[in-house]
């Protein structure tokens, strides 16, 4: 079979059930961003060309909701890939004990993300929960995690990071392990040193595989919902809504259709640029 | 001391300190994974203290509740179905279209690659609306098949992508030789590639599963009574002032046993192939 045609066949299955599923959705959406559609007042439905797009901009909890997603993203993603790559790293060395390590280090991701939500909550009460109790031990302060504004954005990023760290540590550890390992092993008969041997043999072996974590994350983290819903309700104020959550309290609680289609159609757009870039940048 | 003493000394220090990193960081992720262990064990009267209780005599009373009163194995029979065929569908379908985008390259494959994944782009609740009123027109409202095609609109993209990275590592002419020989290329796709990317494939497996067993927002809101998950049922332990802290973490427990099970017996396709000298042969 020619490669050409053996590639647009194997190809088919998935894009015919991707293709049907997503269309509607994305149609509606479409449609629904360019109207004045608020479930409360039904019979006044019009067009309303880019004028949910314009109230986006001004709306003070879109911009709050931007930066937010910025700085989730960046420091979860970040700490996530940091923390990730340094057990990868620490474990490729030691190969007894490592099984073990990583069938335990699966734990955190194998959680309901809301049950996660719900179990943070629980260990975030500032008065009986287990994290102040350890921290008024050790003397350090016990914010109110969830309810304070300093804190509530950053008791968001723990427990996804908790959660995920793993998820990236071993989906680039079974990268290291696949990898063609007779590279390395010439590497050390040469005389390189562990670090080297990190810095320009296996990061650059394990391009493609974290290439797809780094899009995967951050996608995910843009998106993210779960906690936020249970543990801060994008509370106190603004103070802890991303653009997932604010296209969510639009529809829902200002029953605002037209804007929170726009909405969700500008987290697209930006996931889209954003994904567009690292591509381009992995692609060298 | 002589040097060699001095050399031995500091790789033994290095060794703890590397072993004290490692059971840290343990630590760190297994403490909540153990804290809701031991509160589903715990008499409700010493779950919500205004200090943590550390020794009590443990109750079953939380697992008999969800198991015999709330019915844990329906919903258990639920999930395992939705998730299994969730699983077995992206593999099937994903390493086809992993092995189309990354080694036969066709005109527009970047691009197609790129809409693949960004069917995972959109916040869940913009997808979810419009499904509900489309399930409901076409009656898969409240069906197993409906919440399995939903898992599938974002664990497919997220199978394909993650074995098109693992199969990019490949080298290229690893299935060279079976395709000179004759070999088609759906029989070189399952007899070379397959057993060399086993622990792609075993891991993919594993987070597919893992992602639709645990799907929450997909499962709420397009199923029904009869077609539910272990995560839909989970909510019904939060009301509204309290929560029911302790059958939640048997609940939990029992809930991740299934994926703990998933996980063993995926394990041992995890161990690095050996099958690289085939192609120095």
């Amino acid at each position: 079979m020619r490669k050409s045609k053996a590639a647009v066949y194997f190809i088919l299955p998935s894009v015919i059930l991707l293709l049907s599923v997503s269309i509607f959705p994305l149609i509606f959406s479409l449609r629904a961003s360019f109207m004045d559609w608020n479930l409360a007042r039904p019979l006044e439905t019009s067009f309303a060309g880019i004028d949910n797009f314009r109230r986006l901009f001004t709306h003070p909890g879109f911009l709050v909701a931007l930066k937010n997603t910025a700085l989730l993203t960046g420091v979860c993603v970040g700490l996530e890939f940091a923390i990730g790559i340094g057990i990868a790293l620490l474990l490729a060395r030691e190969i007894k004990g490592s099984n073990v390590f990583r069938t335990l280090l699966i734990f955190p991701m194998m959680m309901t993300p809301v049950i996660v939500g719900l179990i943070w909550l629980f260990m975030y009460y500032p008065r009986i929960g287990v994290i102040n109790f350890f921290l008024h031990k050790l003397s350090l302060p016990t914010p109110a995690w969830t309810s304070s504004k300093s804190t509530a954005l950053l008791s968001i990023m723990i427990p996804d990071i908790w959660q995920w760290t793993p998820f990236v540590f071993i989906v680039l550890f079974a990268g290291i392990q696949s990898g063609p390992q007779e590279v390395m092993e010439s590497a050390l008969v040469d005389g390189a040193s562990n670090f080297q041997r990190f810095i320009y043999i296996t990061l650059p072996l394990l391009k493609p595989v974290i290439m797809v974590v780094l899009l995967l994350r951050i996608i995910d983290v843009m998106k993210l919902f779960d906690t936020i819903y249970i543990l801060t309700n994008g509370g106190p104020g603004y103070a802890s809504e991303n653009l997932s959550w604010f296209a969510y309290r639009t529809l829902i609680r200002a029953y605002d259709v037209g804007l929170a289609a726009a909405s969700s159609y500008i987290i697209l757009v930006i996931v889209v640029i954003i994904v567009t870039i690292l591509l381009k940048v992995f692609k060298d | 001391m002589s040097q060699y003493d001095r050399r031995e000394r500091w790789i033994r220090i290095k060794k703890s300190l590397y072993y004290l990193g490692l059971v840290s960081v343990l630590i760190v992720f297994i403490f909540p994974i153990f804290w809701v262990v031991f509160t589903s064990v715990k008499p409700n009267r010493f779950i919500v203290t205004l200090s943590p209780v550390w020794v009590f005599a443990p109750t079953s009373q939380h697992f008999r509740q969800i198991l015999f009163e709330e019915n844990f194995l329906f919903y258990f029979v639920n999930s395992t179905i939705i998730a299994s065929a969730t699983t077995v569908i992206t593999i099937v379908i994903g390493l086809m279209a992993a092995y189309s985008l990354a080694r036969l390259k066709f005109k527009g494959s970047d691009r197609v690659a790129f809409w693949i994944l960004s069917m995972r782009m959109l916040p869940p609740i913009a997808i979810a609306i419009p499904l509900y009123i489309l399930y409901q027109r076409s009656g898969l409202l409240g069906t197993h098949v409906g919440i399995i095609i939903a898992h599938l609109t974002f664990i497919a993209p997220f199978g394909i992508w993650t074995l098109y990275g693992f199969l990019k590592e490949l080298p290229p002419e690893l299935e060279e030789a079976a395709l000179v020989d004759g070999c088609n290329r759906l029989g070189a796709l399952f007899r070379i590639i397959v057993p060399v990317a086993r622990p792609a494939i075993a891991i993919t497996a594993m987070f597919s599963f893992m992602f639709s067993w645990n799907e929450f927002l997909f499962a709420v809101l397009l199923g029904s009574s009869t077609a539910t998950t272990i995560p839909m049922k989970a909510g019904r332990f939060v009301q509204q002032y309290s929560i029911d802290w302790g059958p939640l973490s048997a609940w939990s427990i029992l809930a991740l046993i299934p994926l703990i099970v998933a996980v063993f017996l995926l394990n041992k396709h995890i161990v690095r192939g050996l099958t690289l000298g085939a192609v120095k042969g």
